[in-house]
């Protein structure tokens, strides 16, 4: 599902100018097409997100880039470690007690 | 469902204010995206958006307080980012800053470099080359030793200078130059050492030169003295009748040839050294000596 940039304002009930500005600021990165913005869902999730951010948690606009990057980072993190997780468990049952048995704290 | 007040933790008495204050603290707390992978704080955090909804509203507030309405809100519909943010629309967002990497510097640190499916395109180029220079003791070079030096970036690098190193040779140290860009290999460092000279020991090649001071009577009748060597003092025997000049060799004394892994010779130059004070008594017998000996050093080296 996808939606253009009017559709956005009205769903989440901010003024265009708002939106505009995180897009400019590269908190959101919606795709373009034909010139024309296109959302996809991870866009209007995180639209949504940084409305609550500030709306709701009253995070300003200094401390949303540092609030966003580390967001990132987590989920970037965390899909690593899920790959890494699935990738062990594709492995021979020796191979994954011999990483369990490394990682037991000393 | 539980009561709005208590989800919230303020009396039936707060003021709007109080409310929203109250939210926010536990907002910050609870809210999923800031918990991903924590479904009590997702079940908190919707329990504790529906109180706010229902209390924040004047009008259903009213309701609620006169007992029209119940507890229940309408449940969050709307997905939350985290739904996409491990998965393959989220990949965009999901970067970290530079090349950092959650696995640096191994075998699996660009593998998860970018995001999935090849969907960022990284730059990459490997890292540049660095030169420094290593001044190193004699003595060392012939020895090999390991010395700790410090890069220009503040690094430290122990740097293994192995038996044999001859002046101005250059060490490769491989990735130890600038990083590279983009997963590509970092540069390498090149260090070239200098040999700072010896108070006595010089070097062709593999071969130990040493000029050795011996005494009149360590020449004339022959003894044993004390000789350093690179790894060491040996007992060195001079023969008797050697002369100023002659030169003996310690075979297996000098340096380790790095290609034949063999050891040069140790060359002893002997030189006979007067007493810096004649006494009377070498004086007298030497005058006594010459009268019935004749030698002409000079004829046997040419001169005429």
């Amino acid at each position: 599902m996808s939606w253009r940039l009017t559709e956005v304002v009205t769903e989440l009930s901010i003024d265009v100018t708002v939106l505009r500005g995180w897009i400019d600021q590269r908190w959101i990165r919606p795709s373009s097409t034909e010139g024309e913005l296109v959302f996809d869902e991870a866009d209007m999730a995180r639209a949504r997100l940084i409305r609550e951010l500030k709306q709701d948690l009253s995070v300003g606009d200094e401390a949303m880039p540092v609030v966003l990057q580390l967001l990132d980072q987590v989920y970037a993190l965390r899909k690593a470690l899920g790959d890494l997780t699935r990738a062990i468990k594709a492995c021979p049952e020796s191979v994954q007690t011999a990483i369990a048995e490394k990682l037991k704290p000393n | 469902m539980r009561d709005p007040y208590e989800i919230l933790g303020v009396p039936k008495s707060a003021s709007a204010e109080d409310i929203k204050q109250s939210y926010r603290k536990l907002a910050k707390k609870l809210h999923p995206d800031l918990n991903p992978g924590n479904k009590k704080a997702e079940q908190s955090f919707k329990e504790v958006s529906a109180a706010y909804d229902l209390l924040s509203d004047p009008e259903k507030k009213a309701r609620f307080d006169r007992g029209e309405i119940d507890a229940s809100g309408a449940e969050r519909q709307q997905p939350f980012y985290k739904a996409y943010a491990e998965g393959d629309e989220g990949a965009r967002y999901r970067r970290f800053d530079g090349d950092e990497s959650p696995f640096a510097d191994d075998l699996f640190a660009d593998l998860f470099r970018g995001g999935p499916g090849g969907g960022r395109q990284t730059f990459r180029m490997r890292g540049a080359d660095v030169s420094y220079t290593l001044e190193v003791d004699f003595l060392e070079a012939a020895n090999g030793i390991t010395r700790r030096v410090t890069l220009a970036d503040g690094k430290t690098l122990d740097v293994t200078i192995p038996a044999g190193t001859e002046d101005g040779q250059t060490l490769r140290l491989k990735g130890q130059g600038q990083p590279g860009l983009g997963g590509a290999p970092a540069g390498d460092a090149f260090i070239e050492i200098h040999i700072r000279p010896h108070p006595f020991f010089t070097r062709t090649g593999n071969d130990i030169h040493v000029e050795l001071p011996v005494s009149l009577a360590e020449a004339v009748l022959g003894g044993s003295v004390n000789l350093p060597t690179i790894d060491g003092k040996v007992a060195l025997k001079i023969p008797a009748g050697s002369n100023s000049g002659t030169v003996l060799r310690l075979k297996g004394k000098g340096v380790l040839n790095q290609a034949t892994r063999q050891r040069g010779d140790q060359l002893v130059k002997l030189k006979v050294v007067l007493p810096d004070q004649i006494d009377p008594e070498l004086k007298e017998f030497v005058e006594r000596w010459s009268k019935t000996h004749s030698h002409d050093p000079r004829s046997k080296a040419g001169f005429s």
